[in-house]
Order: C-alpha cells, then sequence, then structure tokens
C-alpha cells in the first residue's frame, strides 16, 4: 500500500505514522519493568515466562556502575546490546580504554539510532532505560525517540489497554436520548474500560520514594518493586516476576509468583 | 527491521571523525604532494635530511614522575634556546617530543582538542592512560596519510608522554615511535639525538625508590650528560624544563633553580675530575 513499486523508498505518511506507533506500543504492551535505585545499586522487575524468556533477558550490563534495561519485543533488545557491544569494541581498539566508555557514550550514540529509525518510519517496538548507580539518575528513550530524565525509580511499558470488550448499547441505554448523549455514553464505557498500568505504577512508586532520590537498602527497593509488580502489573496466565538486584557490578536474580486474590480461591457450593 | 539499521550504521569508525585526529599540516600537504613525482629526489632527501637535535626524559620515582627537556631548537647550524619542549597536556599528563617543531606544534593541539572531544562524550576526566591511546591514534593516523614522503622530509616527532595515574595511583611512562607504535615503560624514557647519552646515566643511578629530589637531580644530570658530547642539546645554555608530577599535582621547577642545580653538579663532576673549573655555565636569562 505505503511501498513504491519501482524503488524500495517508503512514502511517508501520517497514517503510516500513527499506524506503526501503535504497533511498536502494541509490542512493547501492557506489561510492567520497574528498577528502582537503592544506596549502592538498584532493583530490577519484570514479568517472567520460564517458558518464554531467558534469565535477565531485558538486562545489560554495560559496565560494574551502570545497565541498560529494555522492554519491548527481544529481537529489537537484543540487536541494540549487539550495537553496544561492537560501540565499545570500536572505541576501545581506536580511542580510550574502557573504563572510558561510560553511560553517556552510550547514550550519545546510540539512542540517536532510536530516534532515527522512528523518523524513517521503521519505529523500533522498544523502550529503554539508562541506569548509573553513581547518580540517581535514570534516562529513559522510547521507542519514539522522547527521551526523559527520572529521578530514583523508572517504568518501562505498561502502555494504556482495553481490559473488557466493548458491548454494544442496548436498547434501554439509548432510549430518549439525544444522539450527544449517546455519544457522551459510548466514551465514558469506553474510557472506564481502559486501564493504565504505568500511571498507577509511577503513583504507587512515589508512595515508597516521596521526596527521596534512592531508597536506604536493599530490601527497601526489593518491596517497593514486588508491591508495585503485584500490584499494578496486568494479569496474565504466568504470574511470576523476576526480581534482579545489580550491586558491586553483580546482577544476581529470584523469581517470584504473585499471590492469587482471595476472592479467586472462591469455589461455588456444591 | 533491525537489521536494516545494524546494515546501515555501524561501522563506528566512520562514526567518530577523522577531523579530530587529522594534523592540520598533513592534510594540507597531503593534497598538494605529487609521490610519484618525488621518487627520484628521494635518495638526496634521506641522505640530506636535517637532524633536530633534542633531549627529552622522564623518570618514576616513589610517588609519581619527573620529566625533564633540553631547550635548543635547531635548524642545521642554526639554533635557539627558548623552546619549551615539555608541555602540560592537562590532568596530571605532559608530553615531550623530539622532531621537527612545527609537527611538535601541531600534534600538541591535535591532542589537547582530541581529549576535550572525548571528555564531552563521555563525560570524564581523561587521565594518561586514555590520552596515551588518543596519542597513538593520532600518530598511527597521520602515518598512515603520508607514510614514506613524510619520514623522508623528516617531518616527524618522537613523543614521550608521562604523568600520573590516580587509578592505578602510580606514575606512568609511555614511549611512541613515529609511526604510533605505544610502549609502557617501567623506569624511564628517552627521546631525541641526546636520549641515548642520557639513558647511559638513567641506566646507571636510576632506583625504584628514588624520593622527589633524587630524581629531580638525576634527571637534571641525565639531560646535562647529554648534552656534552651531543652538539644540539646543551643543557649548559639554557635552564632545563623539568617538571614532577605526583598525585598531588605538577610542580615546575623554577628557572634559577635548575640552572643553580645544574650548576652545583657541574661543579662536583668537575672536582671530582680533577679538572679546572672554567666560566662554561650560563643562562641567556641570567
Amino acid at each position: 500500500m505505503f511501498e513504491n513499486q519501482n524503488s524500495s523508498t517508503v512514502i511517508q505518511t501520517s497514517d503510516l505514522f500513527l499506524m506503526k506507533e501503535g504497533d511498536a506500543a502494541d509490542k512493547i504492551g501492557r506489561h510492567l519493568l520497574i528498577i528502582a535505585l537503592y544506596k549502592n545499586g538498584a532493583v530490577i522487575g519484570n514479568r517472567f515466562d520460564k517458558r518464554q524468556n531467558e534469565e535477565q533477558q531485558w538486562i545489560k550490563k554495560l559496565n560494574p556502575t551502570s545497565l541498560v534495561v529494555g522492554l519491548g519485543q527481544y529481537g529489537c533488545f537484543r540487536s541494540f546490546c549487539d550495537l553496544a557491544d561492537s560501540l565499545k569494541l570500536s572505541i576501545t581498539d581506536n580511542f580510550l580504554p574502557g573504563r572510558y566508555v561510560t553511560l553517556p557514550v552510550y547514550d550519545k550514540y546510540l539512542t540517536p539510532m532510536i530516534r532515527s529509525a522512528y523518523e524513517s518510519g521503521k519505529p523500533l517496538a522498544l523502550d529503554i532505560m539508562y541506569a548509573n548507580l553513581r547518580s540517581s539518575k535514570l534516562k529513559m528513550a522510547r521507542f519514539n525517540g522522547d527521551t526523559a530524565t527520572y529521578v530514583g525509580f523508572g517504568v518501562l511499558g505498561g502502555y494504556p489497554y482495553q481490559d473488557q470488550p466493548m458491548q454494544a448499547l442496548t436498547s434501554k441505554e439509548t432510549q430518549c436520548k439525544t444522539k450527544q448523549q449517546i455519544s457522551e455514553t459510548m466514551r465514558n464505557m469506553f474510557e472506564s474500560g481502559v486501564r493504565n498500568p504505568v500511571k498507577d505504577a509511577v503513583k504507587k512508586m512515589e508512595s515508597f520514594f516521596g521526596e527521596k532520590k534512592y531508597l536506604d537498602a536493599t530490601d527497601d527497593a526489593m518491596d517497593a518493586v514486588q508491591e508495585t509488580l503485584f500490584l499494578c502489573d496486568p494479569p496474565s496466565k504466568k504470574e511470576t516476576f523476576e526480581l534482579t538486584v545489580f550491586e558491586n557490578g553483580e546482577l544476581k536474580s529470584v523469581y517470584l509468583e504473585r499471590p492469587k486474590s482471595p476472592i479467586a480461591n472462591i469455589e461455588a457450593p456444591s | 527491521m533491525m537489521e536494516n539499521m545494524i546494515h546501515s550504521t555501524p561501522d563506528f569508525k566512520n562514526l567518530f571523525e577523522t577531523k579530530h585526529f587529522a594534523l592540520r599540516s598533513l592534510e594540507n600537504l597531503k593534497s598538494k604532494v605529487d609521490l610519484a613525482g618525488l621518487a627520484p629526489t628521494m635518495h638526496d632527501l634521506i641522505k640530506n635530511r636535517k637532524t633536530n637535535g633534542t633531549t627529552v626524559i622522564a623518570l618514576k620515582y616513589q610517588d609519581g614522575i619527573v620529566i625533564a627537556g633540553d631547550r635548543r631548537g635547531s635548524y642545521g647550524h642554526i639554533h635557539s634556546d627558548d623552546f619549551i619542549k615539555v608541555q602540560d597536556m592537562g590532568n596530571l599528563t605532559f608530553i615531550a617530543c623530539s622532531g621537527t617543531s612545527s609537527y611538535i606544534d601541531d600534534l600538541e593541539k591535535t591532542l589537547i582538542s582530541a581529549r576535550k572531544y572525548w571528555e564531552n562524550i563521555c563525560e570524564e576526566t581523561i587521565y594518561i592512560d586514555g590520552q596515551a591511546q588518543l596519542l597513538e591514534r593520532i600518530l598511527r593516523q597521520n602515518f598512515e596519510y603520508l607514510n614514506v614522503l613524510m619520514y623522508v622530509l623528516g617531518y616527524y616527532a618522537v613523543p614521550i608522554l608521562a604523568g600520573y595515574d590516580p587509578f592505578l595511583k602510580k606514575g606512568r611512562l609511555f614511549e611512541f615511535d613515529e609511526t604510533g607504535g605505544r610502549y609502557e615503560k617501567k623506569d624511564y624514557v628517552v627521546s631525541g639525538s641526546g636520549g641515548l647519552l642520557a639513558e647511559m646515566v638513567l641506566d646507571d643511578k636510576w632506583e625504584a625508590d628514588l624520593n622527589e629530589t633524587d630524581a629531580v637531580l638525576l634527571a637534571i644530570r641525565a639531560v646535562m650528560r647529554a648534552s656534552r658530547d651531543n652538539y644540539t642539546s646543551p643543557g649548559t645554555l639554557a635552564p632545563i624544563t623539568v617538571y614532577a608530577v605526583s598525585k598531588t599535582g605538577s610542580r615546575v621547577l623554577p628557572e634559577k633553580k635548575a640552572l643553580r642545580l645544574a650548576w652545583s653538579l657541574h661543579i662536583k663532576d668537575k672536582k671530582r675530575r680533577g679538572e679546572k673549573i672554567q666560566a662554561d655555565f650560563f643562562s641567556g636569562k641570567e
């Protein structure tokens, strides 16, 4: 439809951009990846499916004090990591020893690639976040090239989704109503079904951090990430979560099951 | 999708602009010189090449390094004693070069600009380890540009880089050749036509646990020894430039003090050999 038959040039239209943008956001999905900083390290939490995911697959350690986490299509993140490796190799081969390949170097060379992919009409289904333990700042780059800096914690993914399918209006609901009233009812129905996990997660994490730039201990950060994930990550078939601690240049993971809600255990009386 | 990106972008080598590493003088020369046309005259050029006499040295002591150099710039029989050959590159790192002075000047400026460029990129202070690698890159890249011609014309420099590495908590010394070879030394480095003579003194007297005063005296003695037999680098005509660098920073030996120390060493040597003291020691500044 958008391909020019005589060449591989893609005709960029606003529709195409919107379509690709929606597509990328869909692929990144509704699930959350949360990173919280504490005094000497960081805790990263995300949903984990033993069958589909590798351990720590969304985490790329850049050096002993910094890492990048991503969420979206795993192929995109894998390629992003390969680029990071090849960047490091180029610099250490030609210009500077490894310890000068700091987080800003990756940020300055790799983040613009995400933007250029978006601008060329091929957005990557990938959101990333750089974390530096030496400062309490986290830098996020979204699939469309937007960047933002956060303090203390950051949340990736969690794009809005429709909780329940829309029902057709019944004759009762449309009775004696003007066209405007009907469209208002329909909008309310639509909005009441839309969930925004990232907003809820940020709100919950803020309650742990308050005015702090980072939490005091590993346990505090683990509790904050765990509680937020259990509360805000959308329900799915596999309810396992991976919590990874990054400290002293090492990554260690634990796996937790989300407790089922008490209502789910109620059985029908025999 | 991502594959396209990979194929189109990195070779990262191309991302880093070469302009930060190319000496401007060589860039201009490259476009103007016809290498093939020059071939017949190469033999004569090599035969009549002017040597540039210099003695620059650097040595380690227990807290850091001492770097020293003479001040003579020469072209055939013409010379001047105002060349400061030891230069501060910033971040506890010093450079001293032998070779063509215009090339040295260009090399130092290019190194400073490359260091600042990369400091902006990586947002870190680049100390001697990083600067040594950048210097290697500059030398190698510019040798690739003009290779034989550059050497035939005598348009090259042989630098030594010395400084304090705060990460390893010790002084470090690097020796380079004109093609970009980089060699780290554990004790001392020398460069220039008087280097071999200075090396003999250093080889004899250098110890791993020298203190700063002894290291400065040894540096002066080594440069003076070289100047006695090497007509192009006489330490007896102008004060020797001496810097000491340790974790607390860098200190320059004042000119008058450098002269006085050289003078006292000179007198001591004369006395030891039972020679008459002559008025052969003066400075243009005194």
